[in-house]
């Protein structure tokens, strides 16, 4: 979208915000009655137990968890990056645009075997081979109200492709901003500008943000990007037990691909454009329950032509379009007083096109329709069991089943045993599936065949694991294990399914379920309060890695340790220090063997407060010692390097 | 010790109406009056669960129960004690002629000062409203380690702002508040708060925090691990930690055993606040907040141990 035109859609926003206020959907009156009424007058049940966080000693399962203000203070400009503080995450950047993020390694170019949630809508992408793209992510980070990251695989809660751990992402209801907020960043290869406008009434709030953001990438690629977003987020009061939450989203760039050193793959720009538009009516039953039904739609369409060194000229059209429609809903209630049960279904529809991936441009689809269930039972106040499983239909395949046991025991006041057994699923991606790559869009043949295998089994995690979360120390100390083994089967893998010929000479290939890995490690994560003002964050994973093949025992390294030290100097005065330490890691696809590497990252942040204006003036310093690269290695022009950045952060809200 | 307010010595009963009070009277002199005129608002189950309780504790004596919209003065000119519940009641029976001393419950302290001071007789009052020591009282024992509790009110309620606080001081702990012009600014507030405080306690103030705000308050206040303490078992329902509250029996059941004692020859008291209370926890959102509570007897139990020494009659 050209400035003119985001210009436009904001206007056009606007004016859609000014006629629902107009038509009252979020003013209110209230109704006088006896004084006395207010304190006899019935009051729908705003938390009920679905709706309440659940505390830290009945999750099941092991998880990080980021607020936002330790978010704010990491002085991170993007969501790939924070997960470099969770024990066992291992994060990398292909370009400056282009992240890539896995949970105990088994991931590459398009890191396909975790999911990403937000506001209740997975986002990984048909059109990214089932990857993130972190960078495309309909939300700016100061939208985050939570993120809760799951190490482990919960097919029963999450659905499909929970596979190798989960981060669920919750932006800030529209009712908690006021006013409007604004953001600017500015420095060596930064410059980022987001707005937040907020209306609320008493049946509801929409907030709207605006960001643009560009950034000129690593050092030796020519990776440089703008994206432009706009965003809105409603929640609305329908009734006393009754709301609707709206969530609608566009995203355009621009962003540099290509190496200056190889003509086959030659510097261009590609250019992305998303939207999405979520709708969740939920209402609160009597029974401490809930019920929602959620619609959303994600849409996502790319266009990257490169041109080949070829006479006559040829290109390849490596344009791509992908969209998910999903319908959902879920039902949790009370069983008896310590007896809950939550199930729920999904019916979802991925189409994808692509002329290069699939031999002509028209749209691919893949049907998905997935049930699933689990039930919470406390026999005694210190023992909670959860059970569950969930069943998924992926295209005309067998039906998958991936059960799910998990025992919570406190064996002592503020210190829980954790037991669990759990089975994940990840979904062969249309591009597995359908693959026909044999020419391009001018009809060159290509020398190296893909053909899909719609016959492609779901790959499976079997994950056992024990675990232990606790204050020992009360507030002073939280400390949580999770020793883990995680065996991987039905990997996907390539096989040769023609032998070369002299038109061919790559052959023809495809996929299989061939392998299996075995994953067993530990991660071990601290958060330390010394005193009023000081948090300190430690996070570690060992693991070990079986695999057939040595680049896969590589893919995640055996040590990795981050560091997180966030001091209050004073009131409005705060420093924090990230710091991390990554062994020996190779990631899959065309990853090289990246030596370990050291990170420090620092923020300075002074708060100032001027009547209702408020504000706040960080200097953020991000690797400050050693460039070190992340991905490739070894060929000059093509490795991604990334050395020190300084910038500042403005914040303003009024 | 419930704090009470200090109340203008009554007047006497002006001459006028001595004279209609005679007039009427007369009239009414074919109409046998009750010896209890028990006046309710109007027929929902919170006055008529107070009015039952009344009528318990004045088993023997004679008991004529009326609806405000049915209230006819002339009856009540010969009964001896006129009790009135809920505001519409109250002022219904504060401004009939007559100079049967008037006791009233369902009533908040500002209806009842407002009504008291314009229709001056002998009269006393049960309040609604809990008083601020036990509030604090509650806070203490639920989280003895929080020690800002934060407050969200209109510019006049500055004065209950004001008892916590003086309630507060003893336990180390103390009152932050946020001034706000109307349930409109309530977010803001309850944002710049929650940084400041670690407990939030809802002012029964109806401009601010509502059945229309209760929803938003309520998920802002858990978003930032605060837990908020109600005024009702029914905000506790909502999602609020706790509340001290008096269904309406036992405020009726007080204001019965002031007229029973009235009708004994005993005099008047001062308005008062409930003796008589409960304790509403929501555990669900305990254990969501990690915060370890005893069950709602027990801890009833250590509040009424508190104020036991002190308590007023």
């Amino acid at each position: 979208m050209t400035d003119d035109g985001f210009v436009a859609a904001w206007g056009r926003a606007r004016i859609c915000a000014g006629a629902l206020v107009a038509g009252g959907m979020i003013s209110g009156a209230s109704a006088s009655e006896a004084p006395e009424a207010h304190f006899f007058a019935e009051v729908p049940v705003v938390l009920s137990v679905s709706r309440l966080p659940q505390s830290q000693f009945d999750v099941p399962g092991a998880v990080t968890v980021f607020d936002r203000e330790t978010i704010r203070a990491t002085g991170y400009r993007n969501i790939a990056d924070l997960l470099r503080l969770v024990p066992g995450f291992q994060v990398s950047w292909l370009r400056g645009w282009w992240g890539v993020a896995g949970y105990h390694g088994l991931a590459g170019e398009f890191a396909n075997r975790m999911l990403l949630v937000v506001d209740g809508r997975p986002v990984n992408s048909e059109f990214f081979t089932g990857g993130i793209d972190w960078n495309s992510l309909p939300l700016d980070i100061d939208d985050i109200e939570r993120i809760e990251v799951l190490r482990g695989s919960n097919s029963t809660n999450y659905g499909t492709n929970a596979y190798l751990g989960v981060v669920d992402i919750r932006t800030r209801p529209a009712s908690d901003g006021d006013g409007v907020d604004t953001r600017i960043s500015a420095g060596n290869g930064v410059a980022d500008a987001s707005l937040h406008a907020t209306l609320a009434g008493e049946r509801g709030a929409l907030r709207f943000n605006v960001r643009r953001s560009s950034d000129t990438g690593l050092d030796q690629l020519a990776d440089d990007s703008k994206f432009n977003a706009l965003g809105m987020r409603a929640d609305l009061r329908l009734g006393p037990v009754d709301d609707l939450l709206v969530n609608l989203g566009v995203l355009h760039s621009r962003a540099g691909e290509g190496y200056a050193t190889d003509p086959w793959n030659s510097l261009r720009d590609r250019f992305t454009e998303t939207d999405f538009a979520q709708l969740r009516w939920r209402r609160t039953l009597d029974d401490d329950g809930e019920f929602w039904v959620q619609f959303y739609r994600n849409r996502e369409r790319y266009t990257d032509v490169v041109g080949l060194p070829l006479e006559p000229p040829a290109e390849f059209d490596l344009n791509r379009h992908a969209s998910r429609t999903s319908f959902e809903f879920q039902h949790r209630r009370s069983l008896a007083s310590e007896l809950r049960m939550v199930w729920g279904g999904e019916l979802r529809r991925d189409t994808m096109s692509s002329r290069i991936l699939f031999g002509h441009f028209g749209d691919v689809p893949s049907r998905t329709l997935r049930l699933s269930g689990n039930l919470e039972w406390r026999p005694t106040p210190g023992l909670m069991i959860n059970g569950g499983a969930m069943a998924e239909r992926v295209r005309d395949l067998p039906t998958d089943i991936s059960p799910r046991l998990f025992v919570n025991f406190e064996a002592v006041p503020g210190q829980v045993l954790r037991a669990g057994y759990s089975t994940a699923s990840r979904a062969a991606t249309i591009y597995e599936a359908n693959a026909n790559m044999n020419s391009t869009a001018s009809g060159l043949a290509l020398d190296r065949f893909v053909v899909g295998n719609p016959r492609l089994l779901p790959e499976r995690a079997t994950v056992r694991e024990l675990g232990y979360f606790g204050r020992p120390f009360g507030r002073l100390l939280d400390l949580d294990l999770r020793f883990y083994q995680e065996r991987l089967s039905r990997l996907v893998g390539q096989v040769q399914i023609a032998a070369p010929t002299v038109a061919v000479p790559g052959g023809t290939n495809s996929w299989d379920n061939l392998e299996t890995a075995r994953l067993t490690g530990i991660d071990v994560q601290v958060r330390l309060q010394p005193r009023e003002g000081t948090q300190i964050l430690v996070g570690h994973n060992y693991q070990r890695t079986e695999h057939r093949n040595l680049k896969t025992r590589r893919s995640a390294p055996v040590n990795s340790t981050s560091l997180v030290w966030i001091e209050r100097l004073d009131p409005s005065l705060t420093l924090s220090v990230m710091h991390f330490r990554v062994r020996e890691i190779q990631w899959l696809e065309f990853g090289d063997l990246i030596p370990r590497y050291r990170r420090t990252d620092v923020r300075l942040a002074q708060g100032f407060r001027s009547g209702d204006l408020k504000g706040e003036l960080a200097l953020v310093g991000q690797n400050l010692f050693d460039r070190y690269p992340e991905f490739r290695i070894g060929n000059p022009g093509e490795e991604q390097v990334f050395s020190r950045r300084l910038f500042l952060t403005l914040r303003l809200d009024y | 010790m419930p704090r009470t307010n200090r109340f203008p010595p009554l007047r006497p009963v002006r001459r006028w109406r001595l004279l209609a009070a005679l007039a009427v009277g007369l009239v009414a002199a074919a109409a046998r009056a009750a010896e209890v005129e028990l006046l309710v608002a109007d027929a929902s189950p919170i006055y008529a669960e107070a009015a039952d309780a009344v009528r318990r504790e004045l088993r023997g004596s004679e008991v004529r129960q009326t609806k405000a919209a049915e209230w006819d003065a002339r009856g009540a000119g010969s009964a001896r004690i006129i009790v009135a519940l809920g505001t519409r009641a109250v002022e219904i029976a504060l401004a009939s002629p007559g100079h049967a001393p008037v006791i009233a419950a369902l009533v908040t302290r500002r209806s009842w000062e407002r009504a008291a001071n314009r229709d001056r007789r002998n009269a006393t009052a049960v309040f609604i409203e809990q008083p601020a020591a036990r509030q604090i009282h509650l806070i203490h024992a639920l989280l003895p380690d929080r020690t800002r509790i934060g407050v969200v009110v209109t510019e006049d309620w500055k004065r209950e702002v004001e008892d916590l606080q003086n309630e507060a001081r003893p336990h180390r702990m103390r009152v932050v508040q946020e001034t706000v012009a109307g349930a409109g600014d309530i977010y803001r507030a309850i944002k710049r708060l929650t940084p400041e405080a670690d407990v939030l306690l809802a002012i029964p103030d109806p401009s601010v925090i509502n059945a229309d705000t209760l929803q938003n308050v309520l998920l802002a206040t858990i978003r930032a691990q605060r837990p908020l303490i109600g005024i009702s078992p029914q905000y506790v329902r909502a999602g609020a930690l706790a509340a001290v509250h008096s269904p309406p029996a036992l405020l009726g059941r007080q204001a019965g055993e002031i007229a029973a004692r009235v009708l004994a020859g005993g005099t008047l008291p001062r308005p008062q606040y409930p003796g008589r209370f409960a304790v509403a926890v929501n555990l669900a959102v305990a254990r969501s907040l990690d915060i370890p509570v005893e069950d709602e007897a027990t801890l009833l139990g250590r509040l009424q141990r508190l104020e036991r020494p002190e308590r007023e009659p």
